[in-house]
C-alpha cells in the first residue's frame, strides 16, 4: 500500500528525540541490576526450571489437573458419604425395635392359634429334698 | 549477564525509536523514563531475552509495548483512563521556528493524543517505524487485519480532524 500524500506529510515531521541526559542515568541502573547476578541468577533458575517442568510438557499439566481433581472429589464426597451414613443408621435403628416386638407378638399370637395356648408359667413345685441336695452340692 | 558495551551499543542503537514509540503512547514523560529504563534493566539482567532474536528493534518494540500495558493495567482504577493524560499532550515532536509548521505538529500531537491509545501504536509504528502490517502484528500481539483495520480508523481521524490545517501548509 502506498502512502497517500497526507501520510507522507505526516511521516515528514520529525519526532523529538531523547533527552540526552537520560542516557547516562539509564545506562546506570541497567549496569548495577547486572551486577547483582546472585538475585537474577536465582530467579532465572526457578524461571527456568518452572519452563521447563511445565510449559513444553502437557503430561505435567494434564497430571497436576487431574491430581486436583481427585483432591476436589474426595473432598466433596468424604464428608457426605459419613452424614448419608449416620442418617441411613439413625432412624433405622430407633424404628426397628417397636417393630421387632410387633413381630414377636404376631409370631405368638400365630403360634399361639397353631399349637395351642402356651402353657402358664407355673411357680415351681418343691422337689424331693434329695434332688435339692444333689443341686446344691454340685452347684 | 551484558557486557556494558553490548548495553550501550543497544542503548544507542534503539532507545531514540523506544522513547518516541512509549512517548507518543503513554503520553507521559516520565513514564517514559520509567519504562525505558526498566526495560533495560530487564536487559540487563536476563540477557538471554535477546537470544535467537532476528529483529532487535522490533523485539525491543514489543517489550516496550507491552511494559506500557503492564503500566497501564497496574494504575487501572487509580488513574482509570490514560486517555486522560493524552489530553495533556507532551511535545511528541520536535519544535521548529516555522511557526505554521509548529501549530501543525502540535495539532497533529493532539489529534494522536485522541486516539485510542491501541490505534496510536498502530499509527505510529507505521508512519514513523515504517513496519509493516505484518511487522506490526508481530509486535503488538495481534492479527495483520486488525493493525491494518486500525491504522485505517486512525488515520481517517487524524486526517479529518488536521484536514483544515492541512489544505493550509499544503
Amino acid at each position: 500500500m502506498k502512502p497517500d500524500e497526507f501520510e507522507q506529510q505526516l511521516q515528514q515531521q520529525p519526532l523529538r528525540t531523547i533527552p540526552a541526559e537520560w542516557r547516562a542515568g539509564i545506562l546506570r541502573a541497567a549496569h548495577t541490576a547486572s551486577q547483582s547476578p546472585r538475585v537474577s541468577a536465582r530467579n532465572s533458575l526457578v524461571t527456568s526450571w518452572w519452563r521447563e517442568w511445565l510449559w513444553p510438557c502437557p503430561e505435567a499439566w494434564a497430571g497436576l489437573a487431574a491430581l486436583w481433581v481427585v483432591i476436589f472429589a474426595l473432598q466433596i464426597t468424604a464428608p457426605a458419604s459419613v452424614t448419608l451414613a449416620s442418617n441411613r443408621t439413625a432412624p433405622a435403628s430407633t424404628e426397628r425395635i417397636p417393630a421387632l416386638a410387633e413381630r414377636r407378638r404376631e409370631l405368638a399370637n400365630l403360634l399361639d392359634a397353631f399349637y395351642g395356648p402356651s402353657p402358664v408359667l407355673r411357680p415351681p413345685t418343691p422337689r424331693p429334698r434329695s434332688e435339692v441336695r444333689a443341686v446344691t452340692v454340685f452347684a | 549477564m551484558l557486557a556494558n558495551s553490548q548495553l550501550e551499543r543497544l542503548y544507542d542503537d534503539h532507545a531514540q525509536a523506544l522513547f518516541a514509540f512509549l512517548l507518543n503512547f503513554t503520553r507521559h514523560e516520565a513514564d517514559t523514563h520509567d519504562l525505558l529504563q526498566a526495560l533495560f534493566v530487564k536487559l540487563a539482567s536476563q540477557p538471554s531475552l535477546l537470544a535467537g532474536v532476528r529483529d532487535e528493534r522490533a523485539f525491543l518494540l514489543h517489550l516496550a509495548h507491552n511494559a506500557a500495558i503492564d503500566l497501564i493495567r497496574r494504575r487501572g482504577t487509580r488513574e482509570r483512563n490514560y486517555e486522560r493524560l493524552a489530553g495533556e499532550t507532551p511535545a511528541v515532536f520536535a519544535s521548529t521556528s516555522d511557526q505554521d509548521e509548529q501549530a501543525f505538529r502540535r495539532s497533529l500531537a493532539e489529534a494522536l493524543g485522541e486516539l485510542p491509545a491501541e490505534q496510536r501504536a498502530v499509527v505510529h509504528l507505521k508512519l514513523w517505524e515504517e513496519l509493516t502490517f505484518e511487522e506490526i502484528a508481530d509486535t503488538l500481539g495481534l492479527s495483520p487485519n486488525t493493525a491494518a483495520s486500525r491504522y485505517r480508523y486512525g488515520l481517517d481521524k487524524l486526517r479529518q480532524r488536521l484536514r483544515p490545517l492541512y489544505e493550509e501548509i499544503k
